[in-house]
């Protein structure tokens, strides 16, 4: 591509496979059509207003040979059944998978494996044209998995693209906690989008943590389209501590009673970092509630959106919807742009929302100074305590152990536990 | 241990000391009263460190140092320790916590060893005990909830914990009851050794009772413009500030 071709869609793809994986035509039929007449979204676009796909564009994406790894160098849980991604290879499965959780993974997944779940974004259509691999799992009925499930993914080498798609099906009454980590190695300028659908039946209970550190030269895409049916409990901690330019797309679609929904993300930020958050919780039934609460730091030129869309639609009486958007900028050229969104059309419900930017509390900071702990450490410490009531939301102290250990390694965030 | 002089000192360009002479040696207790706006806690801040006053004159020397020339936590390193007349509350950053890395940063600087786990425990038992700060207080996030009173204690409570050369307490007194007043003045009086010093700021000739000061001074409109023995204390109980004001004209 020469400099004076501009990059479009269109070029974007043209060194990128067709999708290996089996999918329904439900997704499939109207895909290649749309995305020929597509363009990548400009600020023109609500949902991208303060998101620049111009650098995204640019890149020309190649598929690299990987190398062998030793996956356990980016392990986050003791024992968990693993399953690892090193670009569009699968290298590690646990052998040890107990009765009631199956997966598929790969060429073993029908197109008949996948439920309806459309997502209309070009992100979400990309993925539908190049989905190189990915798994299905599906927890029993009534199954309360013992350990935690954990899906790591690694891009591995310069431009490269990783198409991921997956879906996870909890089965009514079914417990489960699934920890997802997206890495890389040797790559800059790689690209990865990673798509998940996910079903919670009836009373079904899913802790899902998403940990984003990949390269401080990657973009990563990732989208979760979750449903959600009466009586089950949903959390997405989404954790984000590095990447060139990471977006998240979350739409919660609660479609039964008595669902509660808990989203968490953490952001940490430095450099000319970009995260974008966008959330939907759309309620459609009654006597739900659903928390969210986002908190970022952000430093030096980094820069940040929150997007929270709650809808609760005209027959959902009796909803809790509470959302809370806090951020610390630690320099003057870091900028947030935090909007809720609350469309609410019926009338016996409960909603909040709050958005707060800060400067770092130095009040505080002269405080811990003045009693003899340095500069950098007070800082640390005072980012640490704003941070840490969402970390604190992240239930497997193995997890949070791994969050803590890589703020401390790139922010010089020390954390205190708890437990 | 410390020795003020001619110190200058103004913020947003307005001038608040005037040359202010002030000389604490090791094993005295000097007490500072003057009225509101005098610039009593601009002194304890400037002693502390902070950076949002300009120094225009006046040099200050701290046990040979230059004061003026160490960072903020340099200045705890040394020795000194201000008791803030408004303590900030961190939520989120542990009281014990946060005050170990205290005591182990203050030690690396002196190339002491690390306090182990259990001293450190041992430590916080003993000196909550002596300042009757509730345990549960003591391993809280920094005076966060806690009442007036217990703020005071906590910041006694530190002291305690660091044990510095030169304690600056700035209205400690100011809302504790009478009980407290008497387990905090007990505290400081049980710290008081013959190479430590403290400078108590107040209003209230009450705390002097407990505390027995070997010289009170009166800031007045940025300078110490009087200074005597205890008895002055009751003096300016008695009289208030208007006598002194009318000398100084002079
Ligand atoms: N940040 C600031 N900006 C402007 N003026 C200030 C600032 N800080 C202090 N001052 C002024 O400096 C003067 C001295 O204040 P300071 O707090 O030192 O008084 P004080 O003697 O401690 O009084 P009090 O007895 O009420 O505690 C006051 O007139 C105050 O308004
Ligand atoms: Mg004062």
């Amino acid at each position: 591509m020469g400099t004076s071709t501009k990059a479009t869609l269109q070029s974007f793809r043209s060194n990128l496979s067709a999708a290996k994986l089996a999918l329904p035509s439900v997704l499939t039929a109207k895909n290649e059509g749309d995305l020929s007449v597509m363009e990548f979204p400009t600020s023109k676009h609500e949902a991208w207003k303060y998101t620049r796909l111009n650098r995204v564009a640019k890149i020309e994406l190649e598929s690299n040979v990987a190398s062998p790894i030793n996956w356990e160098d980016f392990n986050m849980v003791k024992d968990a059944y693993t399953f690892v991604f090193q670009n569009t290879t699968c290298i590690y499965i646990s052998s040890d998978l107990p009765e009631g959780i199956s997966i598929k993974i790969g060429n073993e997944i029908g197109s008949a494996d996948w439920l309806s779940s459309i997502n209309e974004s070009h992100v979400a259509k990309l993925n539908v044209a190049h989905a190189q691999n990915g798994c299905v799992i599906n927890i029993a009925k009534g199954v309360q998995v013992d350990k935690p499930i954990q899906i790591i993914y690694i891009t591995d080498g310069p431009k490269q693209p990783n198409f991921w798609r997956n879906q996870l099906q909890l089965d009514a009454g079914a417990k489960a906690e699934v920890h997802i980590g997206y890495f890389s190695k040797d790559a800059i300028d790689a690209y990865s989008n990673v798509h998940w659908s996910v079903f919670l039946k009836e009373n079904s209970h899913l802790i899902m943590t998403k940990i984003q550190n990949d390269g401080e030269a990657n973009f990563h895409f990732s989208t979760e389209n979750i449903h959600q049916l009466k009586d089950s409990n949903f959390t997405l901690n989404t954790m984000t501590l590095n990447g060139a330019f990471v977006r998240n797309d979350l739409l919660v679609k609660v479609e039964g009673e008595n669902c509660e929904t808990h989203l968490n993300g953490a952001y940490v930020m430095k450099g000319n970092q970009h995260v974008d958050n966008h959330t939907t919780i759309d309620h459609i039934f009654p006597n739900c509630n659903s928390y969210e609460l986002y908190k970022g730091v952000m430093g030096d030129k980094s820069t940040a959106v929150f997007n929270g869309k709650v809808f609760v639609r005209p027959d959902a009486q009796k909803i809790n919807a509470f959302q809370s958007n806090a951020n610390v900028l630690l320099s003057d050229d870091a900028t947030i742009n935090s909007k809720p969104e609350l469309e609410i059309y019926a009338d016996d419900v409960k909603c909040s929302h709050g958005s707060t930017t800060g400067q770092l509390d130095l009040e505080a900071v002269f405080y811990l100074r003045s009693r003899g702990i340095s500069e950098i450490d007070a800082r640390s410490m005072v980012v640490a305590a704003f941070m840490h009531d969402v970390l604190s939301k992240v239930a497997s102290n193995d997890i949070k152990s791994y969050i803590y250990q890589q703020l401390a390694v790139r922010f010089n965030l020390h954390l205190q536990r708890e437990d | 241990m410390i020795t003020i002089k001619n110190l200058h000192a103004s913020i947003e360009g307005k001038a608040i000391l005037k040359g202010l002479n002030l000389t604490v040696n090791a094993g005295e207790v000097h007490a500072i009263m003057g009225p509101n706006g005098a610039g009593k806690s601009t002194l304890a801040s400037i002693l502390a460190g902070r950076e949002e006053y300009e120094i225009t004159a006046g040099e200050i020397d701290f046990d040979g140092k230059d004061l003026l020339d160490l960072s903020v936590e340099e200045r705890a390193r040394e020795g000194l320790f201000l008791a803030f007349q408004y303590p900030v509350e961190i939520p989120g950053v542990s009281n014990v916590n946060f005050l170990r890395t205290a005591i182990n940063e203050i030690r690396e600087h002196k190339g002491e060893t690390a306090m182990s786990a259990k001293e450190f425990m041992a430590l916080v038992r003993d000196k909550s005990a002596l300042v009757e700060l509730d345990s549960k207080l003591a391993s809280r996030s920094v005076n966060e909830g806690f009442s007036g009173g217990e703020k005071k204690r906590n910041e006694i409570f530190q002291m305690a914990m660091l044990n510095p050369k030169l304690a600056i307490l700035d209205e400690t007194d100011s809302g504790l009851d009478i009980d407290a007043l008497r387990i905090v003045a007990n505290g400081v009086n049980e710290l008081k050794t013959d190479q430590n010093a403290t400078i108590i700021i107040t209003h209230y000739q009450r705390l002097l009772d407990y505390i027995i000061p070997d010289f009170v001074h009166v800031l007045y409109d940025g300078r110490i413009v009087k200074t005597a023995g205890k008895e002055l204390a009751l003096e300016l109980e008695e009289k208030g500030y208007d006598w002194i004001k009318e000398n100084k004209v002079n």
